[in-house]
């Protein structure tokens, strides 16, 4: 993506000149218990969000979990049964959609067909009535910024999955909506391809200023794009956060399932350290683990213990060197995934099974094969302890 | 690759060779395809074009009672054609309702198969079964079928006091009801290019409906619409049965006229000049159609 460097700056600013500001004090746009029935149960409840300007809010979560309601909320194309949506100081209830000054990028892109990138593109221009200079000149700075110049009088079936993207965003960027919404722009294609659009679309949008809400069941969009990112299941709101903290301080049990790759394992719990961690009996193990917990945990209650798979701190072929090592597993290998960068070993452990990452070099070093029977020191950081109810 | 351009491979999918598409043509297969196809030719010029030719010659034939057809050669039957009032009434007639079961049909078309994307996929197949049903039962059971509705005492007349048996209305509702399947099955592969997302795209953008409806929905539709137009065009200005039954045998659009000479007059040369320029109609409606319109507004599809 070297060519993406080349994008004239002075042509995003007057693109997007409508978003670049001064940092304000009342957040540029306001979610407020934001609920939604569909036939009796929650399709949404009590969503709080806020967004300031410049900023990318990414909310992922599996499908179902209300995320393309939540847009089509804010778009104006869904109706909400209470709470409010405030955008840079106007409430948007009873605006319609397309007096909103929300724009909007589709998962599948959604460009008319019948019309040349060039008129694609000025679509927007064209309904909201901009004077013909003004016309002409925001579509070539968005054309620009996309660097499609040569490309104006095809159509989009002519263009590439990558194109057609960044046609999308020009046509979505033009009209200097103040908030853009992405509906899972990166959903259905293979990962190679993904990982090139995400990073694309990613230095394209932040190099734009652009203030958005995507929405993805990906985290790994949550992770490039997100300035916060909103963790959502079955209607609500989980947790909202930086996706290093979703990662390291989850606060819920599926949010520490869901972000990062880990496994669990289950226990009791046995009180608590000095500096406040908990202490979990794990069947099988000899000592206690020491996990993180921001929960209320009863002595003895069943606790469940997610462990994320970069948590390794140590392993050692057999029997570990000395028992005073935190968060000691023991078992044996029953596989190992070479994944390029590192390898995953998966480990059972008298009825827990655990994955973890390792260097490829350990491996070699170790003579690590299926059935060797190792110890795993993890660390406590990454160890994060629920009530087992869940 | 240089600097400022970006590259298809880039995005890692590649377009069909975007770059070089208009070059391409499309493959005939050399000498041996051509020879491949002599059969169809064949059976072409015998079984389509040689009736046409016959037709073409008899129009151009003199005919009497005592003598049956004779020679001529001339194009005298053609003078009559269009010099005499009632053939011409008849013409325009065919034409402008022809036009107008287009329309009705079109609008119809248009409701029946966006309806059906809005469907659940049951009652979808349920309503696109009651359209293709009927066009498996021949059209003179259907057209009976609406001449007892239509006649003077029929159902339509009980209610709404009024026999329309006889009238252009009745014929244009027994075109619509024959044609209207065409129209719908020519739409119906269209309308699923008009999505949901296209039409919120359009309206977030800042589309009021009726922007929305001439920009984005109605051009969408225009491949399946002139297809259907086209389809619908020829076989009302082409059809017998509906006018002959539902206008009446003396009902005045061309079809009936050319039945009646052929058939009731039993003289061939005078319906073959007004067959021949029926043909010709259709058959310039049709290439104006596929040739300037679809060059004009479809360019996108090719």
């Amino acid at each position: 993506m070297t060519a993406l460097h080349d994008a004239p700056k002075e042509a995003l600013a007057k693109v997007m000149h409508g978003q670049v500001g001064k940092p304000q004090r009342e957040p540029f746009l306001q979610l407020s218990n934001i609920g939604k029935r569909v036939s009796g149960s929650f399709a949404l409840s009590d969503i709080n969000l806020q967004l300031n300007r410049g900023e990318i809010l990414v909310v992922i979560g599996p499908s179902g979990c209300g995320k393309s309601t939540l847009l089509g909320i804010i778009a104006g194309f869904a109706a909400h049964d209470h709470g409010s949506i405030r955008l840079d100081g106007t409430d948007l209830t009873g605006v319609p959609m397309r007096h909103r000054n929300v724009g909007m990028m589709f998962q599948h892109y959604a460009l008319f067909p019948h019309l040349t990138v060039r008129e694609n593109i000025m679509f927007g221009l064209k309904a909201q009535k901009v004077g013909k200079t003004e016309a002409q000149a925001r579509y070539r700075s968005a054309l620009e910024l996309v660097q499609l110049g040569e490309y104006g009088d095809r159509y989009p079936r002519q263009l590439s999955g990558g194109q057609q993207q960044r046609v999308a965003l020009a046509r979505t960027l033009v009209t200097q909506p103040k908030v853009v919404l992405f509906d899972e722009p990166l959903t259905g294609l293979d990962p190679q391809v993904r990982q090139v659009l995400r990073d694309d679309l990613t230095e394209r949008i932040r190099k734009a200023g652009v203030t958005g809400i995507m929405v993805s069941h990906d985290q790994l969009d949550a992770a490039f794009l997100g300035d916060s990112v909103a963790i959502m299941r079955e209607g609500r709101v989980l947790q909202v956060d930086t996706y290093r903290k979703l990662y390291e301080q989850p606060r819920d049990a599926f949010v520490a399932g869901f972000v990062g790759d880990s496994s669990w394992v289950s226990g009791s719990a046995a009180g608590r350290t000095s500096d406040g961690d908990l202490l979990v009996r794990l069947p099988g193990q000899r000592t206690p683990w020491r996990v993180r917990s921001a929960e209320q945990i009863s002595p003895d209650a069943p606790v469940r213990v997610n462990v994320r798979q970069a948590a390794a701190i140590e392993i050692a072929v057999g029997r570990p060197a000395s028992s005073d090592q935190v968060n000691l597993l023991s078992g044996s290998l029953t596989r190992l995934i070479p994944l390029g960068s590192h390898t995953t070993l998966w480990l059972d452990a008298g009825g827990h099974r655990v994955a973890i990452d390792v260097a490829n070099d350990v491996v070699a070093r170790q003579a690590l094969v299926p059935g060797t029977d190792v110890s795993v020191s993890v660390a406590p950081s990454l160890c994060h302890g629920f009530t087992a109810a869940e | 690759m240089t600097a400022g351009q970006v590259s298809d491979t880039d995005d890692g999918t590649v377009a069909e060779d975007a770059g070089t598409r208009p070059a391409r043509r499309r493959g005939r297969g050399g000498v041996l395809g051509r020879l491949g196809s002599l059969p169809a030719l064949l059976l072409y010029l015998l079984g389509f074009l040689s009736p046409i030719v016959f037709l073409g010659y008899e129009s151009t034939q003199s005919f009497s009672t005592l003598r049956g057809i004779y020679g001529g050669g001339s194009l005298a039957n053609y003078k009559d054609v269009f010099t005499d009032a009632t053939t011409l009434q008849a013409l325009v007639r065919t034409v402008v309702i022809s036009a107008v079961a287009v329309l009705v049909s079109a609008l119809i078309g248009l409701v029946i198969s966006f309806a059906s994307i809005y469907l659940p996929p049951v009652v979808r197949s349920i309503a696109l079964f009651c359209i293709i049903a009927p066009m498996l039962v021949n059209g003179v059971v259907r057209i009976f079928g609406w001449s007892l509705l239509l006649t003077k005492g029929g159902l339509v007349d009980q209610v709404t006091r009024v026999a329309l048996l006889g009238s252009d209305t009745a014929n244009l509702i027994g075109l619509v009801n024959l044609f209207i399947g065409y129209m719908v099955l020519s739409l119906m592969p269209v309308v699923g290019a008009v999505t949901k997302d296209r039409i919120i795209a359009a309206g977030m953008l800042g589309a009021s409906e009726l922007t929305i409806f001439r920009r984005v929905v109605f051009p969408l539709c225009l491949p399946g619409l002139l297809s259907g137009s086209v389809i619908v065009f020829g076989a009302s200005s082409g059809a017998v049965l509906s006018p002959y039954l539902l206008g009446g045998s003396t009902y005045g659009v061309i079809t009936v006229d050319i039945y009646r000479k052929f058939l009731v007059l039993a003289n061939p040369t005078a319906g073959a000049p007004l067959a021949i320029v029926l043909l010709v109609l259709v058959a310039l409606v049709t290439i104006v159609c596929e040739r300037l319109v679809r060059r004009r507004f479809l360019a996108w599809q090719s």
